[in-house]
C-alpha cells in the first residue's frame, strides 16, 4: 500500500524537456517587469489576460526606442529619419503577414483594433451593396464587437441578423449552420476562439460550409491569436482581425486581413491623408493596398509594438505556449472543480485558456472583490457577450483566463481564494 | 570542556527562561483549571500570556495555539487526530520520506488501520517536488503533512507554496516545525498552514513542553482528541497543564522572535565559516542538503569520503556532534533521510553540526581543526 | 482581511442570505427599476405611499450581496417613513458612502454597515443602486442606472 509516488524529481525535469525547446516559465515571467508588483500586499497574479494581456520589457523598449531614435512621419518624408520610420512600421507589418500567414503585406491593414476591423468589413465590404432580406450570420457566443457592427448596417438597411446556437456545454451546432444560409445570406462572422468560455470553433469547417455556398467568411481572432498558430490561408477565411493588446503588445493597434481581391474591390473606410495617391476637389484617386484603409497618420509605434511582441511569441513558439497552456487549463480545472459550489460555464471539449465559472449563491461581483483582496485580478460580469449570459440564464460569471507567464502556483493561489469566498458565503 | 554543536537534538535552556519559569514551581503552582481563587487566576494569566508568546512566534493568534508535552505529541494529535476526525471525507494521506520518526510511525500506523498513505520522495537537496505534490492529491486526500526544515540536513521546505496548493484543494496542512520555529520566519497565515508542531527543548525552553498551532477557520477545523480527561485546551488535549513548561515555552518563543533578526544572520556566518574551513583543508567535503534559503542558517551537514563512519564517531572525542553513517559495507544504516536524498550509495563518514545560541567563533575554528585532523588522519588510513 | 471583513459584516451577509422586503407591491403608487451593467445588478423597486408617507416598500432583483443587502437594509430603513424623511435618507446615505475612506462619516445606525464599501471604491456602486432607484420612484422617473 505504501506508494512512493512518481520518479526522481530529475528524471522527470529530463522528461519533461525532452523533444520540445525547454520552456521555463520563471524566465518569460522576468521578461514582464509588472509581474513584480504587488497588490494590496500580495504578489500579484494577473488572470485577466483574455481582456488585456501584460507587455514585456523588449515591447515597452521598442515603443521608447520609436520615440527616442526615430519618430517621425511615415510615407511623407525624404529625410532619413521618415526612412527610417517608415521602413520600421512596414517591416511590422511583414511580420505581421508572416504571424498570420497571409499572401501579401497587401493583405494586413493595421486597424485600432479589432472592433475596429470588424466594423471595417461591416461598413466598407457589407453596406454598400446589402439589401433589404439580407442576412448576416453570426455565432451565440460573440463578443459585443462582433454583434453591434452588424446590427447597424442591418437595421440601416433593413437586413437580418441570424444566429447560430450552441449546446450547454458551449460548442456551437455547426450542424445547424448549412440550413442557416441562404441565397440572402452576405457573411458569416464568427469568432475563432469564445473570450467569455474558452471554446474554439472549427473555423475550417466553417469556411468550408460557408464557400460552398458562396459565402465569405470572416473570424474574430482576438482570443486565438495569442494561444494557437494562425494561418488564414490554411483557414481559408476572408477577413480575419486581431487586437494588438492581446499579442502582448501595446493598446491602439489592431489588424485586419482581408483576401487581396475582396480588400480591392471595397470603397475606402475613412477618408484623409495616407490613402489617396491623387486628390482634386472633383475626386481622389485610392492609393495601394493596404494603404487605402489606413487614413490617416497610423499608430506608428503601436506597429512597430505589435511587431515586436510578435517576434517575441514567435521566439518562445506555439508549441511550448501551447503545451504551457493546456497544462494550466487542465489543472486549473481540477483545482476549481475541487471547490465546493463552483460550476465552470463553457465545457467544450475544443477549449483553450479560459475558465469561467460560477459559484452557489454567490455574486460573481463579490467573489472577483475578494479574491482581488488576495492580489488575484479575474474579470468579473458578462464580458461584452450578454447573449451569453442570457444561454446559460445566469447574469454575469467569473473568468480566470491564462498566458504565457502564469503558474501552476498562481491557479492554486486562486483555488485557495475561492475557497475563502466560500467560507465567507458558505 | 566539550563543544556542544548538537543544537538539533536539544538545546540549554536560556537562563531568562529558566527565571521565567522558576516561580512557577513553587510559590506560584497554582492549577489554571482552578477558577475559584487566585492561585489559578495567577496560573491561568501567565498560561494565557505564554499562549500570545508562542502565537506571536508564528503569525497566529492565541486562541489557535494547544500546549502539548512536545513535538511528538503535537505530531500525533495532528495526524492522527485529522485522520480520524476525516475519515468519512477519504482515507488518503500524503507525507514526505524524510520526516522526523515521530510522523513517519504515525503515518505506518494509521496505513496499518487501511489509510492509504503516499510518501513524497524528494530531490538531492531534500525538497519536495511540488508538481509531484500536485498530482499526488485527490479527492480522497485529507492531509498532507510536510516539515518546515529537516533535523538532519537542515533543508526548509517551501511552505508557502505547499500551504498555497492544499487550500487550493482544501486539503488539510499539517507541518512539523520543531526544528524550524524560532530558527527562520514562520507566518502560519502566509504559508496556508493548517496544523503546526512546536516543541520547547530545540529553542532553549525546557524538555516536555510543546504545542500544536491548530487553525480556527469556518467552518471549524476538525481534530479528535488523542488524549481524553478533562477537556482542557478545548477538549484537544487533556491533562493538567504544565504551567512552568509553558511559561518557558513562551519565554523561549517571545526571545526566538525579537533575537531572530540578528542571530539568525550570526548563525549563518558561523556556519559558513566552519564549511570554508573544511573545504580549504580537506579534498572531498560533500554537503548534504540545500545551500542558501533553503537550509536553516545553524545547520551543515557533510559528508566525507573515503572515511569510516564508526572510525570517525570513535576519533572525534570531544566534540559533540552528531554523526549519520552513509556506510554502505559496514554494520551502520544510512540515515533515511541521507538514503532519501541519494547520499546513502557512496561509501564515506557523515557529520551533523548544529549551531546555538552560545556557539562562538573560537569554537568554530577549534572544531574546524580537530575535523580536519581526524579525517586527515583516517583518510590517510584507508 | 482585515477590511475584507468590513465590507462583507455579518449584517451584509445575512440581508443578502435572507433580503427583507423582497417581494412585489401590486398595485404599487410608485415604482422604478434599477440597473447596474457593471455587475449587471437589476432590482425592480415598488413603493405605497399614502398621505406623504412610505406605507410599504418592496424589492425584486438579482445583484451582488452589497446592492443586495443595500436594498434590503434600505427597505426596513424607509419603511413607516414620510417622504421627505427618506429624501434625507437618501442624501445621508449618499453622503456616507461617497466620503473618503479616511475621513470620519455620520453614523447612520444600522446603514452604517455599508460604509465599509468606501474602501472599495468600484462597489459604491452597488450599495447605492437601491437608493438611487428609490428617488427614481419617488421623483416618478421609471428607471434608473448607475452609468
Ligand atoms: C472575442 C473578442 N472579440 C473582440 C474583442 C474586442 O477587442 P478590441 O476591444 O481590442 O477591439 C475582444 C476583446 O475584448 C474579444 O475577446
Ligand atoms: C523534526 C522533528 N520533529 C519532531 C521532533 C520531536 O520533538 P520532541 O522531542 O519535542 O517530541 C524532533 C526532535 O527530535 C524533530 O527534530
Amino acid at each position: 500500500m505504501t506508494s512512493v509516488a512518481g520518479m526522481r524529481n530529475a528524471e522527470r525535469r529530463t522528461r519533461t524537456t525532452e523533444g520540445t525547446k525547454p520552456f521555463d516559465v520563471q524566465r518569460v515571467r522576468a521578461d514582464f517587469p509588472i509581474l513584480r508588483r504587488q497588490v494590496h500586499g500580495h504578489p500579484l497574479v494577473y488572470l485577466d489576460n483574455a481582456a488585456t494581456t501584460q507587455k514585456p520589457q523588449v515591447v515597452l523598449d521598442a515603443l521608447t526606442r520609436y520615440y527616442t531614435d526615430i519618430n517621425s512621419n511615415v510615407h511623407r518624408g525624404v529625410h532619413n529619419l521618415s526612412e527610417l520610420a517608415t521602413e520600421a512600421y512596414d517591416g511590422a507589418r511583414t511580420k505581421v503577414r508572416r504571424f498570420f500567414n497571409a499572401a501579401s503585406d497587401r493583405e494586413i491593414v493595421f486597424t485600432r483594433n479589432a472592433t475596429e476591423g470588424i466594423n471595417l468589413v461591416a461598413f466598407a465590404f457589407i453596406r454598400p451593396t446589402l439589401q433589404p432580406g439580407d442576412e448576416v450570420v453570426i455565432s451565440a457566443m460573440e463578443h459585443h464587437s462582433n454583434i453591434v457592427p452588424w446590427q447597424l448596417v442591418c437595421e440601416e438597411r433593413g437586413a437580418r441578423l441570424r444566429v447560430l446556437p450552441m449546446d450547454d456545454r458551449g460548442e456551437l451546432l455547426i450542424d445547424q449552420l448549412d440550413a442557416l444560409l441562404t441565397d440572402r445570406t452576405r457573411i458569416v462572422a464568427m469568432s475563432h476562439m469564445s473570450n467569455a468560455l474558452g471554446t474554439v470553433n472549427p473555423i475550417d469547417e466553417i469556411v468550408r460550409i460557408a464557400h460552398a455556398r458562396g459565402i465569405p467568411v470572416l473570424a474574430d481572432g482576438s482570443q486565438a491569436a495569442y494561444h494557437m498558430p494562425v494561418d488564414v490561408q490554411a483557414l481559408g477565411v476572408d477577413f480575419y482581425v486581431a487586437t494588438g493588446h492581446k499579442l502582448y503588445g501595446p493598446t491602439g493597434i489592431g489588424v485586419l486581413y482581408g483576401r487581396e481581391k475582396l480588400l480591392e474591390e471595397m470603397p475606402p473606410f475613412l477618408g484623409g491623408g495616407d490613402m489617396i495617391s491623387s486628390v482634386t476637389f472633383e475626386k481622389s484617386t485610392w492609393n495601394a493596398l493596404p494603404f487605402k484603409f489606413e487614413a490617416g497618420t497610423p499608430h506608428i509605434e503601436g506597429a512597430i509594438g505589435l511587431g515586436t511582441a510578435i517576434d517575441y511569441i514567435t521566439g518562445i513558439g506555439f508549441d511550448a505556449i501551447g503545451a504551457h497552456e493546456r497544462d494550466l487549463l487542465e489543472y486549473g480545472t481540477t483545482i476549481l472543480e475541487s471547490v465546493p459550489t463552483v460550476r465552470l460555464v463553457g465545457t467544450a471539449p475544443r477549449k483553450a485558456s479560459i475558465l469561467s465559472f460560477v459559484m452557489e449563491n454567490v455574486h460573481p461581483h463579490d467573489i472577483g472583490t475578494i479574491v482581488d483582496r488576495e492580489g488575484i485580478a479575474i474579470r468579473t460580469g458578462h464580458h461584452c457577450a450578454q447573449p451569453v449570459m442570457d444561454r446559460f440564464c445566469i447574469p454575469a460569471t467569473a473568468r480566470a483566463s491564462l498566458a504565457i507567464y502564469n503558474t501552476r502556483a498562481e491557479i492554486d493561489a486562486l483555488g485557495a481564494a475561492l475557497r475563502k469566498v466560500h467560507e465567507v458565503f458558505g | 570542556m566539550p563543544i556542544y554543536l548538537d543544537y538539533h537534538a536539544t538545546t540549554p535552556v536560556d537562563p531568562r527562561v529558566l527565571d521565567a519559569m522558576l516561580p512557577y514551581f513553587t510559590q506560584r503552582f497554582g492549577n489554571p483549571a482552578s477558577r475559584q481563587h487566585s492561585f489559578g487566576w495567577d496560573a491561568q494569566k501567565a498560561v494565557d500570556a505564554a499562549r500570545e508568546q508562542v502565537a506571536g512566534l508564528i503569525g497566529a493568534s492565541a486562541g489557535e495555539i494547544v500546549f502539548t508535552s512536545g513535538a511528538s505529541e503535537s505530531n500525533n494529535l495532528a495526524i492522527k487526530g485529522t485522520a480520524c476526525a476525516l475519515r468519512e471525507r477519504g482515507n488518503h494521506l500524503i507525507t514526505a520520506v524524510t520526516e522526523h520518526k515521530s510522523v513517519l510511525d504515525t503515518f505506518k500506523r494509521l496505513q496499518g488501520e487501511g489509510f492509504d498513505v503516499t510518501f513524497l520522495p524528494v530531490d538531492s537537496d531534500g525538497f519536495i517536488d511540488l508538481d509531484q505534490l500536485r498530482g499526488s492529491l485527490s479527492d480522497k486526500t485529507i492531509l498532507v503533512s510536510v516539515m518546515a526544515a529537516n533535523n538532519e540536513i537542515g533543508t526548509v521546505q517551501r511552505l508557502n507554496e505547499i500551504g498555497a496548493i492544499t487550500s487550493a484543494r482544501g486539503v488539510i496542512f499539517h507541518t512539523d516545525a520543531a526544528q524550524a520555529a524560532g530558527k527562520v520566519p514562520l507566518d502560519v497565515n502566509a504559508a496556508n498552514v493548517d496544523l503546526m508542531s512546536l516543541t520547547g527543548h530545540k529553542c532553549y525552553g525546557p524538555k516536555g513542553a510543546g504545542a500544536l498551532f491548530v487553525r480556527r477557520r469556518k467552518p471549524k477545523l476538525q481534530l479528535a482528541c488523542q488524549i481524553d480527561g478533562g477537556g482542557h485546551e478545548g477538549g484537544l488535549r487533556s491533562g493538567t497543564l504544565n504551567v512552568p513548561g509553558i511559561v518557558g515555552l513562551g519565554a523561549a518563543a517571545d526571545i526566538c522572535r525579537s533575537e531572530m533578526p540578528s542571530e539568525s544572520p550570526r548563525l549563518r556566518d558561523l556556519r559558513d565559516r566552519l564549511l570554508a574551513s573544511l573545504r580549504a583543508s580537506l579534498p572531498h567535503v560533500r554537503v548534504n542538503g540545500a545551500l542558501g534559503d533553503g537550509r536553516l542558517p545553524h545547520n551543515l551537514h557533510v559528508t566525507f569520503d573515503g572515511v569510516e563512519g564508526e572510525r570517525l564517531l570513535m576519533a572525534i572525542g570531544d566534540l559533540a556532534v552528531s554523526t549519520g553513517s552513509a556506510c554502505s559495507s559496514g554494520s551502520q544504516r544510512a540515515s533515511h533521510v541521507l538514503e532519501a536524498i541519494g547520499a546513502a550509495d557512496r561509501p564515506g563518514a557523515s557529520i551533523r553540526f548544529g549551531l546555538g545560541r552560545w556557539t562562538t567563533e573560537a569554537e568554530i575554528d577549534a572544531a574546524a581543526e580537530r575535523v580536519v585532523k581526524v579525517v586527515r588522519s583516517l583518510q590517510v588510513l584507508t | 482581511m482585515s477590511d475584507l471583513s468590513d465590507l462583507y459584516q455579518e449584517v451584509i451577509l445575512d440581508h443578502n442570505r435572507r433580503p427583507r422586503n423582497f417581494r412585489r407591491i401590486d398595485p404599487a403608487s410608485h415604482h422604478a427599476d434599477g440597473y447596474n451593467p457593471l455587475c449587471g445588478d437589476k432590482l425592480s423597486l415598488t413603493l405605497q405611499v399614502d398621505g406623504g408617507s412610505i406605507a410599504d416598500v418592496a424589492f425584486e432583483g438579482s445583484g451582488c450581496a452589497i446592492s443586495k443587502a443595500s436594498a434590503s437594509l434600505m427597505t426596513d430603513a424607509v419603511k413607516g417613513k414620510s417622504v421627505d424623511e427618506a429624501r434625507s435618507l437618501f442624501e445621508r446615505f449618499h453622503r456616507m458612502v461617497t466620503t473618503p475612506p479616511d475621513l470620519p462619516v455620520e453614523d447612520m445606525g444600522k446603514l452604517s454597515v455599508l460604509a465599509g464599501v468606501r474602501e472599495f471604491p468600484v462597489r459604491v456602486k452597488c450599495a447605492s443602486l437601491a437608493w438611487h432607484t428609490l428617488k427614481a420612484a419617488l421623483d416618478r422617473k421609471a428607471a434608473v442606472s448607475t452609468e
